[in-house]
């Protein structure tokens, strides 16, 4: 059934973050990391009947059952089918790990289940529903121990972000954003995706909520459009309101990251649903084999994506925008996103 | 052996990673920009639209509201006093001005004993104001009644987005203005307090003196995602000098006004095409205005010397709306919705002998908007039935249909037909005077209203261009004719009494232009033309047919001379006029210049600016040269602000 090779490739995944998250050489890698893990695999040998693949879920229902259920039907189609898939909550994880410690792979979704799994140490884990900030906080300085980490996170990569803002705004050119203490870290990739995409970034730090209003208005002096990265200092629930009105008074429209904000106001939306999140976790399982797994694909944005418009909002700002699947479709087409 | 190596970037966001999660992508937001908070684009709307946005606003330098009207084409405006001022699109207006609707958020401000608009009355900031759409042509179906020749909707701003901010004004002719306003938040509710006094002399040889304070309050609490509440009250006393308009009764005396509202609206936004609201507001305005006459006066038999004259007026309107609105396809957009009304006014020296009039409303409407060919043809459709105690019911239906010839060019033709009703002193009025009081066995009539008058309607139709052309130029031009009916008009008996009747027709045909330009990254031009001709028998004595210009224009020029320093210039053309109750105006034309700048300090920011307001020769408001002498001449003040985010 499998071929059997030898032979020693050294992947360093590493190299695809924080440089250039868009570039080529990052999909070829990330692809060589797919196809390497599919070989790890391949090369593990017949595995121990009765190790399961847990999934932990950081609240029963939701969100967090979605993704349960994207991995499952994924996963069922699959040749790895007949690994037993168990899908446990965060609180029953420490009991079931004591009592009957057959997690040959550990699915956590969301942070939380993420940091409880994290007792589950010396058994396989990818981490899904979480940003790429977190899974990087929660994995500091644990590089290379024993078992493989991987994540794929909710975050969508700038370039892609920075994409879509080419494609449905073709006339934008200077781009305003705001980070806040949990979102800076990905400023330098921001800049560096908008360099490649001939955009001109216009971005504010602030350290906490109350300096919002006035970082809000250099930020927007001049820019053709905001993007907004989540961060709770600057784009929540209490902020969306504030930001929503004040760009649509500047005539400004808002690239958002949820359905939610796309309802509430913003023009476009990029974002990965729970089930193509559950999707993506769903097809590595299927292709790194029956646990207990050895090897993990990189850790890595979201695959599958959705693009979402406001069409009032679009038509009160004077804007013409391609159909959503249309953009969705060319940004599919986009570097970044080949295998 | 194959080895992947995971490595990890250095945890930048580690500090407070641990309170950031999944949440923060997944978490439920509010509706903001909802249904009926998304103005419609000039492209979409079933009648010509003119915006004047908070830039426009700041750049004209204007200090009041209706001084902003001058932008918008076919708006006539003349300053009755140094404070009282008269703005109606397509003219048609005495000191009154009672064809148009005139809403702040939502909330109808027209008179309802008199007409009109008092507009140095309303508790209102304009740098409270965020935007003002001026509707240019009949739309009760979206509007309400009396959105007859037009409608001026004024949104203020969200209190979430406002800083808190001190200024005070002062230049010649009196002005005195201050304002203070603090904006902040607790838990979810965003709230802003705004108070201010304004002062001028207005005209140099008229007793026109005006003051006021005012005070008002926004609260915006968000119960959950789906439910807000909206809450704001508005508080306003002055005192304004007056005297008689009609020699020889010259008597020079004051008015003192208190103006108050309160308002409510809750909201139910289930997503941006379906929402469900209710309104609730009052408005009180009172006016306290007695004086006597003397002796020497005619008629020369008066037995007595002193004769009282009590202009006092208590207006009030209670208003109760329910509107829904619904996309059930992504192709149609329809609102609906209910509403009932009370004025009700106390004006002894209007309406003699009666201690209170009031008229009930009760109105239904609706309205669709259908997208029939996405994005080429879109019809908008909707109606208004409206029963008012004083003429019954009626109805105001209205149909267009906006076809894009191609991406960003579109053609509208509209037909829209709406009725104003008869206002209560035109229905019910009776005035005079007592000449010995307080037995008053001998009252002279000076109005006495016959009744059964019937509404006014209008059939207007206009075929609209609107196009956003290169450079993000936006050009919007409109061809009309509007057949007006039944238009009131004030009848005089051979003894002297007043009466309103129903007695001309009129036929208003003409062409309006407006163009917004960005001729570089630091200009822009906001240029309107109007030409008018209105054709009209001018029974008793109503001047229909000269009441607009013929041509008429405005251009608003901003220029950021750097990031902090900003000029512009306003000029306003008119050709000759004539208000309905008075005589011929001569053709005027006016500039106002505007210097600006602004000096950031840590998170808050210095603003001065310097305003000419007429640096050309001076021109009359209303009234021609006469004893009433309303000639505008050169302005000049100083606005310094501090504003702190």
């Amino acid at each position: 059934m499998f071929r059997e090779r030898s032979g020693r490739v050294v992947l360093r995944s590493c190299a695809r973050y924080p440089r250039a998250p868009g570039s080529r050489r990052a999909s070829w890698v990330s692809g060589l990391a797919l196809g390497g893990a599919l070989l790890v695999a391949a090369a593990a040998g017949p595995p121990a009947p009765d190790r399961e693949v847990w999934i932990v879920l950081s609240e029963n229902g939701g969100v967090y059952r979605q993704v349960a259920d994207g991995i499952a039907a994924t996963f069922a189609g699959s040749d790895a089918a007949r690994t037993t898939l168990r899908t446990l909550t965060r609180d029953e994880f420490p009991g079931a790990m004591a009592g009957s410690p057959r997690a040959g792979l550990i699915v956590s979704v969301g942070v939380d289940a993420a940091r409880v799994s994290a007792t589950g140490q010396g058994v396989p884990r990818l981490f899904t529903l979480l940003p790429k900030a977190s899974f990087d906080a929660l994995t500091a300085g644990t590089a290379g121990r024993s078992a493989p980490v991987s994540a794929v996170y909710l975050d969508q990569p700038p370039a892609r972000l920075l994409r879509l803002i080419r494609l449905g705004l073709p006339e934008a050119r200077r781009v305003a954003m705001l980070f806040g203490p949990a979102s800076a870290g990905q400023l330098l990739d921001f800049e560096a995706a908008a360099r490649d995409q001939s955009l001109t970034l216009q971005a504010v730090t602030i350290t906490e909520e109350r300096q919002l209003f006035g970082a809000l208005t250099r930020a927007l002096e001049g820019a053709d459009v905001l993007l907004a990265v989540p961060d709770p200092q600057v784009f929540n629930r209490h902020t969306s309101q504030n930001i929503l009105l004040e760009t649509y008074r500047r005539r400004i429209p808002v690239i958002g990251y949820s359905e939610a904000y796309v309802e509430a106001g913003a023009l476009l939306s990029l974002y990965s649903t729970p089930e193509q999140i559950g999707r993506q976790a769903g097809e590595w399982l299927a292709a790194v084999g029956r646990p207990p797994a050895q090897r993990l694909p990189a850790a890595s944005h979201p695959k599958y994506f959705t693009v979402r418009s406001n069409r009032r909002v679009a038509r009160s700002l004077a804007l013409e925008l391609p159909a959503d699947s249309l953009l969705a479709r060319r940004l599919g087409a986009a570097p970044e996103n080949m295998p | 052996m194959l080895i992947v190596w995971l490595c990890h970037p250095p945890a930048v966001a580690a500090a407070d990673g641990r309170q950031f999660s999944e949440r923060d992508y997944l978490a439920d937001l509010p509706v903001v920009l909802s249904a009926t908070r998304l103005s419609q684009p000039l492209s979409d709307t079933p009648v010509a639209m003119t915006v004047i946005d908070r830039a426009m606003i700041e750049a004209s330098g204007a200090r009041t509201i209706p001084d902003l009207l001058r932008l918008v084409p076919g708006m006539v405006v003349g300053m009755q006093t140094g404070y009282n001022t008269v703005a109606s699109y397509h003219g048609m207006a005495d000191r009154a001005g009672r064809r148009m609707q005139v809403l702040i958020d939502g909330r109808s401000v027209y008179t309802p004993s008199l007409g009109g608009v008092p507009w140095v009355d309303l508790p209102l900031a304009l740098e409270d104001v965020e935007r003002i759409e001026v509707i240019r042509g009949p739309n009760a179906a979206t509007y309400g009644a009396n959105a007859f020749l037009g409608t001026i909707s004024i949104t203020t701003r969200h209190s979430a987005v406002q800083p808190d901010e001190v200024k005070a004004r002062v230049g010649t002719h009196g002005i005195r203005d201050a304002l203070v306003r603090h904006a902040g938040k607790h838990g979810s509710l965003d709230y802003r307090l705004t108070a201010g006094h304004d002062e001028d002399r207005g005209f140099d040889l008229r007793h026109d003196t005006a003051r006021s304070n005012y005070a008002t309050a926004r609260g915006d609490y968000r119960i959950d995602t789906y439910n807000t509440l909206e809450l704001q009250f508005g508080y306003k006393d002055g005192d304004r000098q007056r005297e008689s308009e009609d020699p020889p009764w010259d008597v020079r005396h004051g008015r003192e006004i208190i103006s108050r509202y309160g308002q409510a609206r809750w909201r139910y936004a289930l997503d941006s095409g379906n929402e469900l609201s209710v309104q609730l507001y009052h408005n009180y305005h009172e006016s306290d205005e007695r004086y006597t006459i003397g002796p020497g006066l005619p008629p020369p038999a008066l037995p007595a010397w002193q004769i009282p004259i009590v202009y006092d007026v208590v207006s009030e309107r209670l208003d109760l709306e329910l509107q829904h609105t619904l996309s059930p396809t992504t192709s149609l957009r329809l609102a609906w919705g209910a509403g009932a009304r009370e004025d009700r006014v106390f004006a002894p020296g209007f309406f003699q002998g009666e201690a209170r009039v009031e008229n009930d409303i009760l109105r239904a409407f609706g309205s669709a908007e259908w997208r029939i060919v996405e994005p080429l043809l879109l019809l908008n459709a909707g109606a208004m039935v409206e029963k008012n105690d004083i003429t019954g019911t009626d109805t105001s239906p209205r149909l267009a249909a906006n076809y894009r010839l191609w991406p960003g060019h579109t053609v509208r033709y509209g037909i829209s037909r709406a009725t104003r009703n008869p206002v209560l002193v035109e229905e019910l009025g009776y005035a005079g005077a007592c000449i010995d009081p307080p037995a008053c066995s001998m009252f002279i009539p000076t109005l006495v209203a016959s009744g059964g008058l019937k509404p006014e309607t209008i059939l207007s139709r206009e075929i609209g261009y609107v196009g956003h052309l290169a450079f993000g130029w936006v050009l919007d031009m409109k061809f009309y004719r509007d057949h007006i009916d039944n238009l009131i008009a004030v009848t005089t008996t051979p003894a002297g009494v007043e009466d309103y009747v129903n007695a001309n027709d009129a036929l208003v045909t003409g062409f309006e232009l407006a163009l917004d330009a960005r001729l570089t990254p630091a200009t822009r031009a906001v240029l309107g033309y109007a030409y008018a001709d209105i054709d009209s028998e001018d029974k008793l004595s109503a001047r229909y047919s000269v009441s607009m210009p013929r041509n008429s224009g405005s251009l608003l020029l901003m220029h950021d001379l750097s990031r902090h320093v900003q000029a512009s210039l306003a000029y306003y053309y008119r050709d000759a006029m004539r208000f309905i109750d008075q005589k011929a105006l001569g053709a005027a034309r006016r500039l106002d210049l505007r210097l600006a700048g602004r000096l950031p300090v840590g998170r808050s920011e210095g603003e001065a600016a310097l305003v000419i307001q007429n640096a050309l020769d001076s021109y009359d408001e209303y009234y021609p040269a006469s004893r009433l002498d309303n000639q505008f001449d050169t302005r000049v003040f100083v606005t310094l602000g501090w504003r702190f985010y």
